[in-house]
């Protein structure tokens, strides 16, 4: 195998298998798990809106409670590496630090797919027997967030390499809930007629990672086809920003001592 | 010619206004055993964890095998067994040690066979094997530490406290290990407040005092016939 992938693919296992094993996973897939369950409840008593409800509920408890996953578990994985000492077994070893980034990234992400395969098909499974089959509607919902998780816990784990976890936590949800605002606050300044403002927030969007692009619920809510230009720019815009990060991070972690 | 495993010439590293380590040099032959001793905050720790790159030394060069500590060819030589552990709460005994194996770049049933071989080598049973680390006596943790600091059958070997917390049967069975570690011809660097054990282990010991050397001799000329490392050592802190 490849000198630089071996360590890499062995540490993103190791951390996967640590992870997979945490009780608070099983916490939050289980309040997730609830809520996904009520959304079904709520789709039988709404009159004529029943894909709309499940469509709508569904899909987004499902992504918010991957990104609680991916928030805390970054934080922690990088955290207890740096405060609990783990870094005396693997600075040592014959990984570098760029291989340390890349293998605990690769982890969480190994883990971030398992939440939305489980959540997602569950959900996918329950509107099949409820008869509102939303597989496409939610495999496409899926990928998405999958991106959007990617470029969320590469910039969490940039946080959790310079500051303390609680602040590497809300820096995380703080990021998320700005990477949502840039839309809002574009159709505000054009609505009120301030078009250099509307411009700059839209700049802004391409500097920062604007996670609005990775919402795709009301497309396919409606059934709007999704171009494969835009499909691939995301794709490209996601990598793009999670590889920033993560170059960020193993500059930060190169000059860290432990 | 073979480079040394350990070359460290005029080694430094401050805490802000705290010199730490100040001009250390100091060097590791093939097969040699170094103790390093002196009073808390010596710098005992601070040199171990410099010369292992884990801290940036502020001046002076450290060579292992010739090499820089940060090159992963270097660190495939070297093993290390820190003073206070935290092997990942979730692993057992047996999963940390195929997890390093794995991180050697050894196949799965040579990692396997290594981590049997550890596991007996350093004495801890099938039970404690299965069981997470996070949940290892103190005595066992340092079993645990020894075994995956010596995975890769490292040429050089870093201990730093080997001996701490160990109860006078732990110390004795570990004492017995690091004979039989430097019987098979690997170079260790360790430290020790147990002062007959380094004087037993050691070829060459290294008294520090508030980051200065203050001896750097083999035992055999350091301590004069009649006296032991003790009185030897406890005559340099009162002459510092």
């Amino acid at each position: 195998m490849n000198h630089f992938l071996q360590p890499v693919l062995v540490l993103a296992g190791a951390t996967y298998r640590e992870l997979i094993r945490q009780r608070l996973l099983i916490g939050i897939g289980f309040v997730a798990a609830l809520i996904t369950a009520l959304s079904f409840f709520l789709a039988t008593v709404s009159l004529d809106q029943n894909a709309r409800v499940l469509h709508n509920i569904g899909l987004a408890t499902i992504t918010l409670s991957a990104v609680l996953i991916t928030v805390f578990v970054t934080v922690q994985t990088i955290a207890r590496d740096f405060d609990g000492r783990m870094l005396y077994l693997l600075f040592p070893k014959p990984i570098g630090r760029g291989q340390y980034v890349l293998g605990r990234y690769l982890g969480v992400m190994a883990l971030v797919a398992t939440t939305l395969v489980t959540l997602g098909g569950l959900f996918a499974l329950g509107t099949l027997l409820t008869g509102n089959s939303l597989i496409s509607d939610t495999l496409i919902n899926l990928g998405y967030a999958f991106l959007q998780l990617a470029v969320v816990a590469a910039v969490v784990q940039l946080f959790a390499s310079f500051t303390a976890p609680l602040n590497a936590t809300l820096y995380g949800f703080a990021f998320y809930i700005i990477g949502h605002s840039f839309g809002s606050l574009k159709e505000f300044f054009t609505l009120s007629g301030n078009l250099a403002a509307a411009n700059l927030i839209n700049g802004v969007g391409y500097v920062l990672p604007n996670l609005e692009k990775f919402d795709v619920r009301a497309a396919t809510l409606y059934d709007i086809t999704l171009p494969l230009g835009g499909v691939l720019t995301t794709i490209l815009y996601a990598i793009t920003f999670s590889a920033i990060a993560l170059l960020l991070t193993t500059a930060v972690v190169r000059k860290q001592e432990v | 010619m073979e480079a040394l495993p350990l070359t460290v010439t005029d080694l430094t590293r401050r805490f802000g206004e705290q010199t730490a380590v100040d001009s250390l040099s100091f060097s590791v032959h093939a097969g040699e055993v170094l103790g390093i001793i002196g009073p808390n905050g010596a710098g005992k720790t601070t040199t171990i964890k410099t010369v292992l790159g884990l801290l940036h030394p502020d001046a002076g060069t450290i060579k292992l095998f010739g090499g820089n500590p940060t090159s992963t060819k270097v660190r495939a030589r070297i093993g290390y067994m820190p003073e206070h552990p935290n092997f990942g709460a979730n692993l057992t005994g047996r999963e940390l040690l195929e997890f390093v194996g794995a991180l050697f770049g050894l196949s799965k049933p040579d990692r396997a066979a290594r981590a049997q071989e550890l596991l007996t080598l350093v004495g801890l049973p099938e039970e404690a094997a299965g069981k997470k680390v996070s949940g290892y006596s103190k005595g066992m943790l340092q079993r645990i530490g020894l075994a995956q600091a010596l995975v890769n059958k490292p040429d050089l070997l870093f201990l730093d406290e080997p001996m701490d917390g160990l109860d006078p049967i732990g110390r004795i069975a570990m004492k017995d290990l690091l004979l039989s570690i430097k019987a098979s011809g690997t170079s260790v660097v360790f430290n020790s407040h147990v002062l007959s054990d380094v004087a037993a282990i050691s070829d060459r010991v290294l008294v520090l005092h508030k980051g200065k050397t203050l001896a750097y001799d083999t035992v055999a000329k350091l301590v004069p016939k009649g006296e032991s490392l003790e009185t030897v050592f406890l005559k340099l802190i009162q002459r510092a």
